[in-house]
Parts: C-alpha cells; sequence; structure tokens
C-alpha cells in the first residue's frame, strides 16, 4: 500500500505549487493511473514517490515508511522515467549490466537478472546492438527493463508510450498488465492518454495544475458519470435555451450541437427535462445517457479538454 | 563489480566509445604544444613598464663597487634593492638562497676582492669577480638583457679606474690597460638541483605552460558529459537506484586521470623530441620524473574537480562547455599561461597565486626548470589536490541539492 498524504510542493521561483494538497492510496497490485495534461504535477509526484524529489509539506509512504530518509530501500521502487535515461553510446547488454551492478547483482546472479529482465522486454536479440540505434519502441522496452532489475515491488512508469509506434505501445501496456497481474507488482503509471489509463489501470486519481481532482476505483468514478445526459439538437441551442437548462441542471458541457447535462436522478428529472425542452422549443435529434469515459469526466471536472 | 568499478568502467566504455573526442583530447594538445614551443621560442620580451627588482650585495664595499651598483642602477626597468654584506662567504649563499626561492630573479654579488682585481693587468680569480644570479624562471630574453647592461657597466667602471691612473692620480705600478686583462662577469642559474646546468631555454619555459593549459582541456567533455547524463535521465535513475552523487561525479576521476597522464606524456615527448626536429629547442625533462607525474597528478584532480563543479552550476551543455572554456582561459591568463607572469605587473604577479594553473606551472618549473626532486613540488601539489577535493565536494553538494 502506498500512502500520499496532504503532498504540497513548490519549486524555487516558481509563482504557483507544482502540487498542493494531494492524498490518495494506491492499493497493493494495483495498476494506478495518474492521470493530467501536462504541467498537472505528475512527474514531480512521481518524483516524490521516488524520493528523487523532497516535498515542501505531506508524506509518501510504502508500507508504512516513509519514502524519505532511507526508510525505503531504493530496490523496493523501480522507475521507467519519461526520457531514454540510459546510455546510447553503449549497447543493451552494457547498460543493464551498469544498472544491475549499481542494483548490486555481482556475478553469475548479474548475468541471470539480465536474462530474467531481457526476457520479459523481449529483448534478447537485441542485446548487442547499440542503445542509441534501437528504434523508438526498443528503447522504452530497454528502459523497462532496466526499471525491473531488482524486482522491485512498485514500478513508476512516467509517460512510457510518448512516441512510440502503436505495437511497441501495445506491448509495453501489455507487459505492465501482466506484471501486476502475474507478479504483484503495484503499478504508478502516469499518462495524458486518457484512453490509455482508462483501459490499463484500475484505480486513478486525475491532476490539474497540481490539484488532486478526483480518485478512486476506476469503476466507482466512471460510475459516478453515469448521471450526465448528452442531447444532440440539429442545431446550437440559442442562449436563452441554454440558460433556462442551466437553471434546472448543472451544464457539463455545451459544444456546438450537443449539450451535456448533470441529471442526478434520471427517473425523478426526465418530467422537469420534457417541460423544459418543449417550452424552449428544443428537440433533440438523438441522446445518450452515461458518458463512460474519462475525457468526459476530465472535462466536467475541469472543463477543458485534456489536450488543451 | 562493486558501485564504483560499475562506474568507473561506464565511464571508460562511454569514452572509448567516442573515438573522435578521444583522439582530439590527445591529438589538440600535441598540436597545440608543438606550435606554441616553435612559435612562442623567440617572442618572450620584457613588458613596458615591468621593473625587474635586482637584490645586491656589495661585500666589496669600494669606490669601485660603488660605482658599479650606481651604473647598474641606472638600468631602466632594472631597481637595484641592495642586502648588507657582513661576512662574504655568508652574504653570497644568502643573495644565492633568496633566488632559489624565488625572492627575486636577478641577484648580483661583488666580492670583497673586486677593487684589486679590477687593477689588475692579469685576469682575475674567480672569487674576485662579480657574480649574477638568475632565477630559472626568468625569460632568457631578460637574462640576456640585464647580462649586457651589467657588462656595459663593468666595462665602464673598468675604464674610469683605468682612466683615473692613467691621468696618475693613484698611478701605481702595473698599472691595468682598457683592453687588457677582461673581466667578464659569471652567470648562475641558482636552482635547488645545484650543479652547473644550462641556461634554460624559451622551450623549458613555454611547455610547462601549454602542458598544464592543456591538461585542463577536459574540463569541457567531463562538464558536458554530465550534463547530458542529468539531461537524459540517467542521472536521476542511478541516483534513484541507490548510487550516491559523490559517486556519481567520482567516476570521472579515473578515466580522465589517465586521459591527462597520456597527454602529459605525449606532451613531453613532442618538446623532447617532435619539438627539435622541427627546427626548435629540445626540452630537458629534468631528473625527477616522480616529480612529473606527482605535479601532473595533482593538475588532474584540479581539472577533474573543476569540470565537476562547473557542470554542477550550469544548466545547459552550452553553458557548461562555454564556461568551462572561457574559466579556463581566464586562470590561464591568470596564472601565467598567456602571458609570462615575469612581464606582468607587480599587481597582476601577485594575482597570479590565486590560479590553480600558476600552481600548475610553478610546480612543472620546480622539475623542468629549477631541477629539484619530487619533494621540491608538494606544496603546488597539495594546493592543486586541496583544490580539486573542494570543487569535487562542492559539485557534490549541489548535485545533492537538485533533489530540491
Amino acid at each position: 500500500m502506498i500512502e500520499v498524504d496532504e503532498l504540497g510542493k513548490t519549486y524555487p521561483g516558481a509563482d504557483t505549487p507544482a502540487l498542493q494538497g494531494v492524498t490518495f492510496r494506491v492499493p497493493e497490485g494495483s495498476v494506478f493511473g495518474l492521470l493530467g495534461p501536462n504541467g498537472a504535477g505528475k512527474s514531480t509526484l512521481i518524483g516524490i514517490v521516488l524520493g528523487l524529489i523532497r516535498a515542501d509539506r505531506g508524506s509518501v509512504r510504502v508500507d508504512g515508511a516513509d519514502t524519505h530518509g532511507g526508510a525505503v530501500r531504493p530496490a523496493v521502487i523501480g522507475m521507467v522515467p519519461q526520457e531514454p535515461a540510459f546510455y546510447p553510446s553503449l549497447t543493451v547488454r552494457e547498460n543493464l549490466e551498469i544498472f544491475a551492478a549499481v542494483r548490486g547483482f555481482r556475478g553469475r546472479s548479474r548475468a541471470d537478472e539480465l536474462a530474467r529482465v531481457a526476457d520479459i522486454a523481449r529483448l534478447g536479440e537485441h542485446m548487442r546492438a547499440s542503445a542509441g540505434r534501437l528504434s523508438g519502441g526498443l528503447k522504452r522496452r530497454l528502459s523497462l527493463a532496466i526499471g525491473l532489475l531488482g524486482s522491485p515491488r512498485v514500478l513508476c512508469l512516467d509517460e512510457p508510450t510518448t512516441g512510440v509506434d502503436p505495437q511497441s505501445r501495445r506491448f509495453i501496456l501489455e507487459s505492465v498488465e501482466a506484471l501486476a497481474a502475474d507478479r504483484g507488482i503495484t503499478v504508478i503509471y502516469a499518462s495524458h492518454y486518457m484512453e490509455e489509463v482508462q483501459d490499463l489501470c484500475d484505480h486513478l486519481a486525475i491532476l490539474d495544475q497540481g490539484r488532486l481532482l478526483c480518485t478512486g476505483a476506476m469503476a466507482d468514478v466512471l460510475g459516478r458519470q453515469q448521471r450526465s445526459l448528452a442531447l444532440r439538437f440539429p442545431a446550437p441551442p440559442g442562449r436563452g435555451q441554454l440558460e433556462a437548462l442551466a437553471d434546472a441542471f448543472l451544464v457539463v458541457d455545451a459544444a456546438g450541437d450537443t449539450v451535456s447535462l448533470d441529471i442526478g436522478d434520471p427517473l425523478a428529472a426526465l418530467p422537469t427535462l420534457a417541460g423544459l425542452l418543449r417550452d424552449n422549443d428544443l428537440r433533440p435529434e438523438s441522446f445518450h445517457y452515461g458518458e463512460q469515459d474519462l475525457e468526459a469526466l476530465f472535462l466536467r471536472l475541469t472543463g477543458r479538454q485534456l489536450r488543451d | 563489480m562493486t558501485l564504483p568499478a560499475a562506474l568507473i568502467r561506464k565511464e571508460f566504455l562511454l569514452l572509448l566509445r567516442d573515438r573522435q573526442a578521444l583522439a582530439l583530447l590527445f591529438l589538440l594538445p600535441v598540436v597545440f604544444i608543438l606550435i606554441m614551443s616553435l612559435a612562442m621560442q623567440g617572442s618572450l620580451r620584457m613588458g613596458g613598464s615591468t621593473v625587474e627588482e635586482v637584490l645586491v650585495t656589495d661585500a666589496s664595499d669600494s669606490s669601485a663597487s660603488r660605482a658599479l651598483v650606481r651604473a647598474l642602477g641606472r638600468a631602466e626597468r632594472f631597481g637595484i634593492t641592495s642586502l648588507p654584506a657582513s661576512s662574504a662567504a655568508d652574504a653570497q649563499a644568502r643573495l644565492r638562497a633568496r633566488i632559489e626561492r624565488g625572492e627575486a630573479r636577478i641577484g648580483v654579488f661583488v666580492p670583497s676582492g673586486f677593487e684589486r682585481a679590477l687593477g689588475r693587468q692579469a685576469a682575475p680569480a674567480d672569487a674576485h669577480v662579480p657574480v649574477v644570479y638568475y632565477a630559472p624562471a626568468l625569460l632568457p630574453e631578460v637574462r640576456r638583457t640585464f647580462t649586457l647592461i651589467a657588462e656595459a657597466a663593468l666595462e665602464r667602471v673598468r675604464v674610469s679606474r683605468v682612466l683615473d691612473q692613467a691621468v696618475g692620480r693613484h698611478l701605481p705600478d702595473g698599472v691595468a690597460q682598457a683592453d687588457g686583462g677582461g673581466l667578464r662577469l659569471r652567470e648562475r642559474v641558482a636552482h635547488a638541483g645545484g650543479g652547473e646546468p644550462t641556461i634554460p631555454s624559451a622551450v623549458q619555459h613555454s611547455v610547462p605552460a601549454w602542458l598544464v593549459f592543456s591538461m585542463f582541456f577536459v574540463v569541457a567533455p567531463i562538464a558536458a558529459s554530465l550534463i547530458v547524463e542529468r539531461d537524459q535521465g540517467t542521472q536521476r535513475r542511478l541516483q534513484q537506484m541507490g548510487a550516491p552523487p559523490l559517486w556519481l561525479l567520482g567516476s570521472r576521476l579515473v578515466p580522465y586521470y589517465l586521459v591527462n597522464m597520456v597527454q602529459l606524456v605525449l606532451m613531453l615527448a613532442v618538446g623532447v623530441f617532435l619539438v627539435p626536429l622541427a627546427g626548435g629547442e629540445r626540452l630537458d625533462p629534468g631528473s625527477s620524473y616522480i616529480g612529473l607525474w606527482l605535479i601532473g597528478s595533482a593538475v588532474s584532480l584540479a581539472a577533474v574537480g573543476l569540470a565537476l563543479l562547473i557542470a554542477a552550476v550550469s544548466r545547459t551543455v552550452v553553458q557548461a562547455t562555454l564556461s568551462g572554456g572561457v574559466f579556463c582561459l581566464i586562470i590561464g591568463a591568470l596564472g601565467g599561461i598567456m602571458v609570462p607572469k615575469a612581464v606582468m605587473p607587480p599587481a597582476m604577479q601577485q594575482l597570479t597565486h590565486v590560479s590553480p594553473m600558476s600552481w600548475g606551472l610553478e610546480g612543472f618549473w620546480d622539475i623542468l626548470l629549477r631541477y629539484g626532486q619530487w619533494q621540491d613540488v608538494l606544496p603546488e601539489a597539495a594546493m592543486l589536490a586541496a583544490f580539486g577535493a573542494v570543487s569535487w565536494a562542492l559539485a557534490a553538494l549541489a548535485a545533492g541539492r537538485r533533489r530540491y
């Protein structure tokens, strides 16, 4: 179990905090998604979890031990950072050997560990290749293999699929899934790809501008969305018509000819809604109840598209 | 393989993989030192406003010796400082010791029998002839200039003496003729090695300077490699995996120390073998290879330490390479590498003591000019090693702080 409590961080010289009052729990063995746009605070949060960045306030505990102050051994947590984070002029094997030695592997055990992580990342046939000449996908796999050295119990991945081809992306997602399912590794997966997080993760936290917007199990978080009703009209509604709808319901989104409303209990809301549509001469072409995706959730929480 | 061994191996591999950069690290200093040695050998001249201090011990204390000192004092750019002469032998030894210690670069000793020797027709005994002591670090051009001035002054005093005698005021028997007797100065280089070595050539002066400067060439590549490692996230990953910043930085020391040692051997070899082939004077490598190794190692430690510090305070590769290069130029200029200390104004000469390159230069001069032994380079080597260690510690502190 990873416990993040009241985490706050402001970088020297920055006007706004990178993180403020962030609190959530990561259950053991879960694939936990950290979702948010660039600058939301995901990398800072991961840096604090890894013990590389010092928080101004709050704490991160892994099984009760604070990640700062040396209570958590480095081998407990593995990282797959956004950048390549290996030596391009060295071969795949040389890179793995160096990082394995830093992890404390010697002699025969090092060779075994190299074979193990190379097998997971399917790097076997590329061991002699220069790391700098690998394709983008293979580079990510090498980075993943380095992160897995020493069998960490927690693996933090920061935007691991950015800039990779669909095939490699699929491979990384499947590998992460398998690591959690087969080896019981707790995964913290930071991304701004909502569909990825939705497919892969069983828990998540949504961050924006350093604040935690929502957190919990994926099913619970998306379940809260089911109160949303999207109405599509032949033409965009007028201002007066929108104001009439907004007087009765929370307008989640109004873009073009589609308006999404938070209607709460649908059975109770329908008579009011029907009267409103009739009185304001609004005739929807179609409607969709319960948008079950993170994009709509993020929009609802922030009023912005994730990739704004 | 232990953690330090793994990190050092990593540095070796990275260095060996970039063969072009490695070749440049060896080739550039060789070309550089060859060109500078040949180009500088005839170009060392006295600076415009510099006054070279000349220590004078007048054991003769006669009218002739006083006339000689007055004549020397009239020379431009040389300032006479008279020392008391209690007993002749002791005074001469003390004067020589002061030149050896570098308190001044020129010393003139006028022996007690000088006036009598001046009046004799026969060639005088060595013991009665004035001696000029030169510090090895004195530029050859300055030495030659002073020798000419001193010989002219001596000749003037002798001629005056002969003329006095000729007009019969103090005419004794056996008067010396103006063209006879040939009273020549004795030139000595006062250095710790003893003996009577040859006067140092311009190559002997310039090679150590450019050698020190070239050893600092490693600053830019080390600093840049650290910034690249940081930008690529590799340093964060290594730190997260448990590698302490002190080791991450220190792993550079071993490979680049070896690079510096190869540079040292190559550059000395150029001075000894290649410069004479190209028409220049041969470098005399001195008599203490241990001393050369000691001071070379200390310069290397200082250069690597400086590189680590520059990398720690730089944010980009451009910043690191630029500040590394410019900083080396500044401490080179300040340390008497670009402009010989001897031609600097006195205030600037004092300022040279703050530059690590000046410490390195003095250390190499201890061996190559003063013909000292390894013990003689210990003060400079200690200062350079301390500079390197402090820089390394500050860099590790800054790297640790980068955790925000």
